[in-house]
């Protein structure tokens, strides 16, 4: 198994009453680890610490093997593409990714070539001319991703990346940090969409309150919560006596919600069930194996 | 960690570009050359010769130096850092290779370098118009471009230094920036004896004092010596940015609840 | 599967009426802006940096069995000082600043403006508000020192009630000023700290320049360009007190004073009826 590119022991951050992580323990591994948890779990504070704005209390964050505070070097292998709007407004996105590539050390032509390939990538070059004040939501989310690849990092932070964006604009982000990854780069992306991180990659961690829940595939981490009970909605007029079910609810006069410990059999049986009872079934849908459900079963 | 002179350069001028930017850089080039005006007013109205150096001197002891230079230094200075972290966008400069001193030295940079544009012109100008056209006697201007420029420069790194310090640690520094300004710097440099000492502005009205012989500005009550004027704000500035950098050093930029 | 509309009903309210939403607005701002710590610090400092000097003036020039003109003149020594105009600096800044520039900042103005009030209500809420802050120091000190006097005897009633009046009038006229230029600066930018320190340094930077070019040109009409020498003079001529040597005319130093507050209310109302806020 390869080595973490970032691992957190212990890490604990507090300002004032805020307690951002506390005794946060897990390792983000090669390639895109999704990083989900509610408002406040600690998500922007964990990208502070890792990208060395912020000094831990408490514990240790190490990247690439090395302490995350304070060390210069290590930002030119990372990327870091902040949640908050805060831009140079009064600059052009060229401007504003070709100074910082020069402030990261690239000589003049360097930076100009990385800025043209890093807007044309996120598809800002043909606003780069424009001042960065007049952009929506959705484009300076894109200048923000630019100025976090131009320098081609190995390690990419993303803190809530696609904030903002339309729904083409975020199928288009989601494509380019595939293939960023697929080139050898690591991600780490933070999101409120939970779908989104799931269509992104299958390994999470998820955090909450500081604290690390859980983190691994998220299938596995599924797999190993074999004491919660799916919860089934089979939408249909005849309710039957099944020994896979546990629990029967009535949601609705044309609707059970079923909880079975063994969703794998109850689903292959469910058919010649229904065949032999003549239960004229409309629809099933599994209300549990999602993202969304296991993270919230987690955080309960 | 060796300070790298590019990066350094450019964020120096990015900043000084970015701290003029719209109408606060033509506000504040206005504001520098408000003396200038009354100057040109003057000569309109007829008033030249002695009593036109003497207003000259005034305007430059009581307003220029002590107002004018203090107002732009504060708006040029405290925003530095203030507005990056208001803002949140210090992050893109803290995760470049820069390092912290890189940052604090080339946001210093950028702005005496724009202070200086906005700030030394108004002084050359000045003179020349009164030299010019403002029929001088003889001898009473000898000294006084030099002694206001050098003054002028001082007054930027001293007073760019504290405000940039004062923009780092407080949310408040533009309002504890002007009550310094115009309470400690009027109050302590007001009274007798060495309490002066502890005003930045008694070094930059002593220097004129030092220099020119004649008119307000020899005026000037003062028991220090030349080099003490030169050294002392230049020594004050470089303790106030060493101790931007080490309270920089171990700043943590909390971020925006989710 | 049938659907039916939902059905609202509009329950009876009553609006307020249009004071109390003025009120409103000064209450809850006067709130926010008056128990900020500066403006307390300066507030107090200010109080007894007026109130300390004028009692200790009262008390010492001995007015009981004096002239009346004696008594009022002494009461005017707020007015002939600069410390008064220092705090009333430091406050229009402090206090003004962000009157109007936070709320454009915010862009909470446009939440004010939805609301069914008009834009004079709101300028003239939010200008009171800083009258009010100013008028901590303009009027109550020597208001207070008026009655105490009175109190113990040291003026009649007829003179007290002319200084109480003076206090008022002076007071109502340098605060309303004030803050007309604080709310003009206030409204040009969305910057509360710019505005602060635009309005001190032009309220010093005029006084300073009236000075020297007054002067200067032998010209003691330079000094209308400075509000705080308008109020010198119609306060000097309000208490009695005489001047040697040219001054200025205490019925055209009100005049500029009037015309500066209604020119800046004037250009403050049209520039913000005129401004569009953009958002995203």
């Amino acid at each position: 198994m390869s080595d973490p590119v970032v691992k957190a022991v212990n890490a604990s951050k507090r300002y004032g009453e805020v307690l951002g992580l506390n005794g946060f323990t897990a390792n983000f591994g090669p390639g895109i680890t999704g990083l989900v948890g509610p408002n406040g779990a600690g998500k922007s504070t964990l990208f502070r610490v890792v990208t060395g704005q912020l000094k831990l209390d408490a514990g240790q964050i190490t990247i690439l093997g090395t302490d995350a505070w304070n060390t210069q070097w290590k930002n030119r292998l990372i990327g870091f593409c902040p949640d908050h709007p805060g831009l140079y407004d009064w600059m052009n996105p060229e401007e504003f990714v070709r100074t910082l590539l020069m402030i990261d050390g690239f000589d003049p032509d360097d930076a100009e070539r990385r800025t043209r390939r890093s807007l044309e990538t996120v598809e800002m070059w043909e606003y780069r001319d424009r001042k960065i004040r007049t952009f929506s939501k959705g484009m300076r989310q894109r200048v923000k991703v630019a100025q976090a690849i131009a320098h081609e990092p190995k390690v990419l932070f993303l803190d809530e990346p696609l904030n903002g964006m339309d729904p083409v604009g975020r199928v288009s982000l989601l494509e380019l940090f595939s293939k960023l990854a697929s080139e050898g780069r690591h991600l780490i992306v933070s999101s409120h969409v939970l779908h989104e991180v799931e269509r992104l990659t299958s390994q999470i961690v998820m955090i909450s309150n500081g604290r690390a829940l859980a983190e691994g595939d998220l299938h596995r981490i599924r797999e190993l919560l074999d004491q919660y009970p799916h919860t089934i909605e089979i939408e249909t007029r005849i309710l039957t006596d099944h020994p896979d079910v546990t629990s029967i609810r009535f949601p609705a006069p044309d609707r059970i919600t079923v909880q079975t410990s063994v969703p794998d059999t109850f689903y292959q049986n469910l058919p010649e069930v229904a065949l032999m009872e003549g239960i004229n079934i409309i629809g099933v849908r599994s209300l549990d194996d999602s993202l969304e459900a296991v993270f919230r079963f987690l955080s309960r | 960690m060796a300070l790298r002179f590019h990066p350094i350069s450019t964020l120096a001028w990015v900043t000084a570009r970015g701290s003029v930017s719209g109408a606060k850089g033509i506000g504040l080039i206005i504001g520098a050359f408000l003396p200038t005006f009354v100057i040109i007013g003057l000569i309109a109205h007829g008033i030249t010769g002695n009593d036109l150096v003497s207003a000259y001197e005034l305007l430059v002891g009581e307003l220029f130096l002590p107002m004018v230079l203090l107002i732009v230094a504060l708006l040029l200075a405290v925003p530095l850092f203030r507005e990056e972290i208001d803002q949140q966008s210090l992050s893109y400069l803290l995760t470049r290779t820069l390092g912290k001193p890189g940052i604090v030295l080339g946001k210093y940079l950028g702005y005496v370098l724009v202070a200086c544009t906005i700030l030394l012109p108004p002084v050359v100008v000045s003179y020349g118009i009164v030299a010019i056209w403002g029929s001088p006697p003889a001898g009473m201007l000898d000294g006084v471009l030099p002694a206001l420029l050098v003054s002028t420069v001082l007054g930027i790194i001293a007073y760019g230094a504290i405000y940039l310090f004062l923009g780092l640690v407080t949310r408040s520094a533009l309002i504890i920036g002007l009550i310094y300004a115009f309470v400690w710097e009027y109050l302590i440099g007001g009274l007798s004896g060495l309490a002066p000492d502890l005003s930045v502005m008694h070094y930059l009205m002593s220097l004129p004092a030092l220099w020119v012989s004649q008119g307000p500005l020899s005026q000037y009550s003062t028991h220090l010596v030349l080099w003490q004027v030169i050294a002392a704000p230049i020594i004050f500035a470089g303790v106030l940015i060493f101790l931007t950098v080490f309270t920089f050093w171990d700043f943590g930029f909390i971020p925006s609840p989710d | 599967m049938a659907l039916a509309s939902p059905r609202y009903a509009l329950e009876d309210e009553t609006r307020q009426g249009r004071r109390d939403r003025l009120w409103a607005i000064f209450a809850v701002n006067f709130r926010l802006r008056g128990t900020r710590t500066l403006v307390t610090v300066f507030a107090v400092i200010g109080f007894i940096a007026t109130f300390v000097p004028l009692m200790v003036t009262v008390f010492t020039s001995q007015l009981l069995g004096g002239s009346s003109s004696a008594a009022m003149s002494v009461f005017a020594l707020p007015y002939n000082g600069f410390l008064l105009f220092i705090f009333i600096m430091l406050l229009s800044a402090l206090a003004g600043g962000g009157i109007i520039a936070d709320d454009l900042g915010s862009k909470s103005i446009s939440l004010y403006l939805s609301r069914p009030i008009t834009l004079s209500d709101y300028l003239a809420a939010k200008g009171a508000v800083v009258a009010a802050i100013l008028g901590l120091i303009a009027v109550i000190p020597g208001v207070v020192t008026v009655m105490v006097a009175f109190l113990l005897g040291y003026v009649s009633a007829t003179v007290a009630a002319e200084a109480f009046a003076v206090y008022l009038g002076l007071g109502i006229l340098l605060t309303v000023t004030f803050s007309s230029i604080a709310l003009f600066l206030s409204s040009l930018t969305d910057r509360s700290a710019w505005a602060a320190s635009g309005i001190f340094a032009l309220l010093l930077m005029d006084d300073i320049v009236a000075g020297i070019i007054g002067g200067v040109s032998n010209n003691v009409y330079w000094l209308y360009i400075s509000p705080w020498e308008d109020m010198g003079s119609i306060a000097r001529y309000l208490f009695s007190v005489s001047v040697t040597g040219p001054s200025l005319n205490p019925a055209v130093a009100f005049a500029v004073l009037a015309g500066i507050t209604i020119c800046l209310c004037s250009a403050t109302y049209v520039r913000l009826n005129r401004m569009e806020l953009v958002t995203e």
